[in-house]
């Protein structure tokens, strides 16, 4: 038995190495730029490459834009519409199914209750990007410090423990978990939260432990344990930063992907209550509604897609923004 | 350069492929016989066709066209059916059945008094569905076949509401169910020995009814055709088929129902989407009432709702007209905490909304002033369930109403299953559940036993927890008795004790909306005051709603 | 190589008992009565009682769960209290449409992402490539469910072009089971009209489901041509004036589709979960709109098979991917051992 598993470690460990070889030479040239970057220039400097390399690409700033536009709303939006009141109990069925683009008053039109569509899916703005917010600031450390531990630790039952426990948690998709779990409770927006945030860790598990597993043989690390620096140190100031790019390029490009989870566990229900101006659950009501009444579900539907977009463009840039030219996609 | 153009000529072979193939089954696959006429009707799923499991709307739908109830229910009382004409003794503890000779079960076997006592034996034995009905009152040791057409049933006490309550027995075929019973399994029932054909049902009838099942697909639809030998009266036109579809999605119903695949709408979609069906598909529009209200039960155990006077209160802020107007302009606003039209429901004046005597009895309340100036300490949860999305407008019209006296009322979504557990238990049931209940037999009895004895209390039926011994008694008082007026008299009674104990907000008598083709006569829903009897499910009766032939539309 | 699949198998079966583990007893330690959801309002106790003894739902959890786990390597995976019979049922009659569905949708998603890639790939810089890209963005951003209803109310509603939902028209009755696949039953049958029935009912669902992941293929497949088209062996290979379709298959594309291919079988894998939003939308009768049904009616068994089931294909697709990669990349060989 114990031959066998010793037999198929060295055939992924080969297999990996023969996988990643390219990556890792890669990798290692970027390290060391990095380092020579660091010797060279200072922090500002880095930073103003990036912001060049970010900002190459018009595209990333249009993504900048929507990106600070949808937070902007996400905060502000109650005192920005015309009609703050209608995300509340507020019903005036006299003015119910009005349609779009006809008045001043009501420029996306009316629901089944009479509320303003734009002024609600405007405030719906705040529930999307707090879902993002709540679950990527609980997922990335958690995630990338288990991700280290468990790097750092290579071939030790902490690795094997911490990562085949992540494994768990990504062996469906994770809209499919999200779902069963938040089913199984009543339907609120922070079981929800919650849920999504179970399914999510593992990932930036992954990406710590891929970068770190890489990285602890590298020479700053081997002379950094040498010169008797703590393990923590060690794993929170030489590894970590070299870390950040393809975390925070994973980072922007899941907050479109937690909304997407996010509005779909609203679209069946799961997620904020009625009369909240959630977008997912916007959707869903309207889309009852189609066709006659097709303003009710699609503007909250352009909306999500709207945020979702601005960052998978903004996404797009910090992941040119970290990557050494030439590197492919 | 020439690779491009291979690869764009690709492309749009692709795209073209898609869209012929696609397409092509744009055809009309009319290969539905153009004399037969399907009659296809919207429900909100699941639908279970077992008489001894299933109890709710659609289900109760399948029995009126699948099967056939010993007695069958009328506006005002019931009218005999599989059983001709009974009897009963004088202590109304046995009641004899006189059954028809002619009725053949789809098998093709004849149904006799054996099938009859079967049928009760197999429902009180499997416990679920309507058994509550008869299973604690009936004595089967004591119950007998007395020949081929005569069987007698026992009880164990008087029991006046023993003949309504048989509406929902429904006949099955003992040898068909026998043959096809699974031994072992999860379900096994004594003496029998095996699952009483409850696997066999799930997809299966074994009835009497105008229809017989042939096709179905538990998730999503059953089919049924006419039964041949059917041995009761049908409309000339009745359809040939009777389908039952998965529906509930608005924009799906409106898409079938305009192509004409679809005959009668679901039944919790909003007003507004059916009248825009119906009127934007030259189709017609009718509502009926099955004994059945909507109610915003106070759960009177629970702070602040249990002080009578904040109960007042909520009763008189609700808007009930702009409701009616608003909401549910197919129904009508309640004569009493029974809807009329049931027997022995009583007429009471109902209150409607008044601010002023609202507030007034707010302050009367010993909670009053800390629940004005603390509103956020008396939080009131109502709930509503997302399966029926026009409760949502019921109770974030209440809480807004209810803010003008400064109550603090909170919608609250459960899941209809959530909701049913919530309400199973004193501590973890809501404020006020908001829920349409509808009489299991024609009588204000069902309705007034379910909603407020305390047996009954742990249910989705019942939100209030009244624990009111003296209601109990003069319930079971009142359900004893066999004079039909005696007992009416007791209904009223104990109606007037409820009334004025301000347990529910009695929103409307529920009128249930359908749009249905211009082709298709459906007298309950056209003329309810003649047709509809007030029992739930009755009224989609294939028998006698009539589906014009294809060359006479 | 049969040793690597092995072992990627050993550790896929772990993580899902460990799913499965995690999900049962969440299921049973929060508050929740599937029989009470199952019986009639005025269902007595008793009744209910006996029901939860049926179904061994009075004992403790875990040995519930060796309960329940024996009997899944019976192929039993338990009462469902949403259908009222095995789940074992409801995942035969339902799962097939499923697959039929994710099937055809992988199927338009290859086709086209590789199509767009290659296109735009070939065309970098010029009208085809940003419209390629606009696309790839736009399926990026907008969620399936969102696909689902604007293809609904545009192509079934507005143009009737397609059906608005389910599998088969009226009328159209299903061919006698012998896979349980539809259009392989009635192919076998040689009911060429229900066949193209079923396509047409399931192209726009189909469609839904495959442009988000479509978009993101196509991507990585014009990153990857535009990579190895800077290398220097392709303009080595044009150098020795090698016939440029030489090139372009066996160097250039060859290479720059293994990207593509490892996201490819993510986007299928995520497939599974779009499905359930998908199949609500337009009414397919499958195994995820069961799943999604029974869920709000917190039916534990389904819960715990649809995750299980799900994880199994998830584990199938990855693997089969990851092996494919391997097959098309010359650089990974497994024959090491």
């Amino acid at each position: 038995m114990a031959n066998d598993n010793n037999e198929i470690e060295e055939i992924d460990e080969q297999v990996e190495e023969q996988v990643d070889e390219e990556a890792d030479e890669q990798v290692e040239e970027q390290v060391e730029k990095l380092l020579d970057e660091k010797k060279e220039s200072p922090l500002k400097d880095a930073l103003k490459r990036r912001w060049y390399r970010f900002s190459k690409n018009p595209l990333s700033k249009i993504g900048l834009a929507i990106a600070l536009t949808s937070i902007f709303l996400a905060i502000f939006g109650r005192y920005v519409v015309p009609h703050p009141a209608h995300a509340g109990l507020y019903r005036d069925y006299g003015n119910k199914f009005i349609e779009p683009f006809q008045t001043w008053t009501f420029p996306l039109g009316t629901d089944s209750y009479g509320r303003c569509v734009l002024s609600r899916t405007i405030m719906g703005f705040k529930y999307s990007i707090r879902m993002a917010a709540v679950v990527l600031s609980l997922v990335v450390p958690s995630g990338v410090v288990v991700g280290l531990v468990a790097g750092y630790h290579k071939d030790t039952w902490i690795d094997t423990l911490l990562m085949r426990t992540s494994d768990i948690f990504i062996a469906v998709p994770p809209l499919v978990l999200a779902l069963s779990i938040t089913a199984m409770l009543e339907p609120d927006p922070f079981y929800a939260m919650m849920a999504v945030s179970l399914m999510w860790w593992p990932w930036y598990a992954r990406i710590a432990y891929n970068n770190v597993s890489s990285l602890v043989n590298e020479d700053f690390v081997k002379s950094a344990e040498i010169m008797g620096d703590s393990k923590l140190h060690i794993m929170f100031s030489e590894i970590l930063p070299n870390c950040t790019g393809p975390i925070l390029t994973k980072l922007t490009l899941d907050v479109g992907w937690v909304i997407i989870i996010g509005a779909s566990l609203s679209f069946v229900g799961l997620g904020a209550q009625a009369p909240t101006p959630d977008l997912g659950t916007m959707v869903a009501d309207g889309s009852g509604l189609l066709p006659t009444w097709w303003w009710v579900s699609i503007f909250p539907a352009m909306a999500i897609s709207f945020i979702i977009l601005g960052f998978n463009l903004l996404g797009d840039g910090v992941q040119d923004a970290f990557e050494e030219v030439g590197g492919g996609s | 350069m020439m690779l491009e153009k291979k690869y764009m000529a690709i492309l749009i072979f692709f795209v073209l492929l898609i869209s012929t193939v696609a397409l092509s089954g744009c055809v009309d696959p009319d290969d539905d016989d153009d004399d037969v006429t399907l009659l296809r009707m919207g429900f909100a799923w699941p639908t279970d066709i077992d008489p001894a499991t299933g109890s709710d709307k659609s289900s109760t739908v399948a029995f009126t066209n699948f099967y056939d109830p010993l007695v069958f229910p009328t506006r005002d009382g019931v009218k005999p059916w599989i059983a001709e004409d009974w009897d009963v003794s004088a202590d109304a503890m046995t009641w004899t059945f006189y059954l028809r000779d002619d009725v053949t079960f789809h098998s093709g076997n004849e149904m006799t008094a054996e099938d009859v006592m079967f049928s009760m034996e197999r429902l009180v034995t499997m416990g679920e569905g309507f058994a509550h009905l008869f299973a604690p009152y009936i004595d089967l040791d004591e119950s007998e076949v007395v020949d081929d057409h005569t069987v007698s049933f026992t009880l164990n006490e008087p029991r006046g509401v023993f003949l309504p309550s048989l509406v929902r027995l429904y006949i099955v075929d003992k040898e068909d169910i026998m043959d096809n019973a699974e031994e072992g399994g999860d379900f096994v029932y004594q003496p029998w020995g095996n699952d009483l054909g409850r696997n066999y049902l799930i997809e299966n009838t074994a009835g009497t009814g105008p229809y017989e099942v042939y096709e179905a697909v538990v998730e999503d639809h059953f089919y049924g055709r006419r039964f041949e030998d059917y041995w009761g009266q049908m409309a000339d036109n009745a359809a040939d088929e009777f389908r039952m579809l998965a529906l509930g999605e608005a924009a799906r119903e409106r898409t079938l129902f305009g192509d004409q695949q679809l005959e009668v709408t679901s039944e919790w979609l909003e007003h507004h989407t059916v009248e825009d069906i119906a009127g934007s598909h030259n189709g017609k529009l009718g509502a009926y009432p099955e004994g059945g209200a909507l109610y915003g039960m106070m759960h009177t155990q629970k702070a602040p709702l249990d002080c009578i006077y904040v109960r007042m209160a909520l009763a008189h802020v609700f808007d009930y007209e702009s409701q009616i107007d608003d909401i549910f302009p197919e129904s009508v606003l309640p004569e009493g905490i029974i809807p009329a039209g049931l027997g022995g429901a009583s007429s009471f004046d109902m209150p409607r909304q008044d601010f002023e005597k609202a507030q007034g009895y707010l302050e009367q309340s010993q909670y009053y002033p800390d629940i004005v100036e603390n509103p956020e300490d008396y939080e009131i949860e109502a709930s509503w369930t997302g399966a029926v999305p026009a409760t949502e407008h019921v109770a974030l019209m209440l809480a807004g109403d209810a803010e003008e006296i400064g109550l603090n009322v909170r919608s609250n979504r459960y899941d209809w299953g959530a909701l049913i557990d919530a309400m199973y238990d004193v501590d973890t049931s809501p404020h006020i559940g908001i829920v349409w209940v509808s009489a299991d037999y024609p009588e204000a009895g069902s309705l007034i036993n379910s909603r407020y004895h305390s047996r009954n209390s742990a249910s989705w039926q019942q939100n209030e927890w009244l624990d009111n011994e003296e209601i109990d008694n003069l319930i079971d008082e009142a359900l004893t008795e066999p004079d039909t007026e005696a007992r009416f008299a007791l209904y009223e009674e104990v109606q007037e004790k409820i009334f004025d104990l301000y347990p529910s907000i009695v929103m409307h008598t529920q009128y249930s909306q359908h749009a249905f083709q211009q082709y298709v006569t459906w007298p309950h829903a056209e003329n309810p005051e003649e047709y509809a009897p007030p029992a739930g499910g009755f009224s989609h009766d294939a028998r006698l709603i009539e589906v014009l032939p294809h060359d006479e539309r | 190589m049969k040793k690597y699949i092995g072992k990627r198998l050993f550790w896929a079966l772990v993580a899902l008992i460990g799913l499965s583990i995690f999900i049962f007893y969440f299921g049973r330690i929060i508050p929740g009565d599937p029989i009470r959801m199952m019986v009639s309002p005025q269902t007595p106790e008793h009744v209910v009682e006996e029901l939860r003894q049926s179904l061994a739902l009075d004992r403790p959890i875990y040995t519930q769960y060796f309960i329940w786990m024996r009997n899944v390597f019976q192929g039993e995976l338990g009462f469902s209290v949403y259908s009222r019979r095995s789940v074992t049922v409801d995942v035969q009659q339902y799962l097939p449409r499923s697959l039929e569905l994710i099937t055809y949708a992988a199927l338009i998603q290859i086709t086209g992402s590789f199509l767009l890639g290659i296109f735009a790939g070939s065309n970098i810089d010029k009208w085809q490539d940003h419209l390629t890209r606009l696309f790839s963005y736009i399926g990026v951003s907008v969620p399936a469910f969102v696909f689902a209803i604007i293809f609904l109310l545009v192509f079934s509603h507005n143009l009737g072009w397609f059906p608005s939902g389910g599998a088969l028209s009226e009328g159209v009755s299903e061919p006698s089971r012998i896979t349980g696949f539809i259009a392989l039953d009635a192919l076998l049958q040689g009911q060429f009209f229900t066949i193209g029935d079923f396509i047409h009912h399931a192209t726009l669902p189909a469609i839904a489901l495959a442009i988000p992941g479509m978009a993101q293929v196509a991507r990585m497949i014009r990153s990857g041509m535009i990579t190895i088209n800077q290398k220097e062996y392709i303009s080595m290979a044009r150098g020795y004036g090698l016939p440029e379709r030489i090139v372009r298959f066996k160097y250039l594309l060859r290479p720059s589709i293994i990207p593509g291919v490892t996201v490819l079988g993510m986007q299928i894998a995520m497939m599974l979960g779009n499905a359930f939003l998908v199949e609500m939308v337009f009414g397919w009768p499958g195994f995820s709109r069961f799943a999604i049904n029974a869920m709000m009616r917190s039916d534990l068994n389904t819960i715990v098979a649809t995750v299980l089931i799900i994880g199994i294909m998830f584990a199938i697709i990855n693997i089969v991917v990851d092996t494919l990669v391997a097959y098309i990349d010359p650089r990974i060989r497994y024959s090491g051992s």
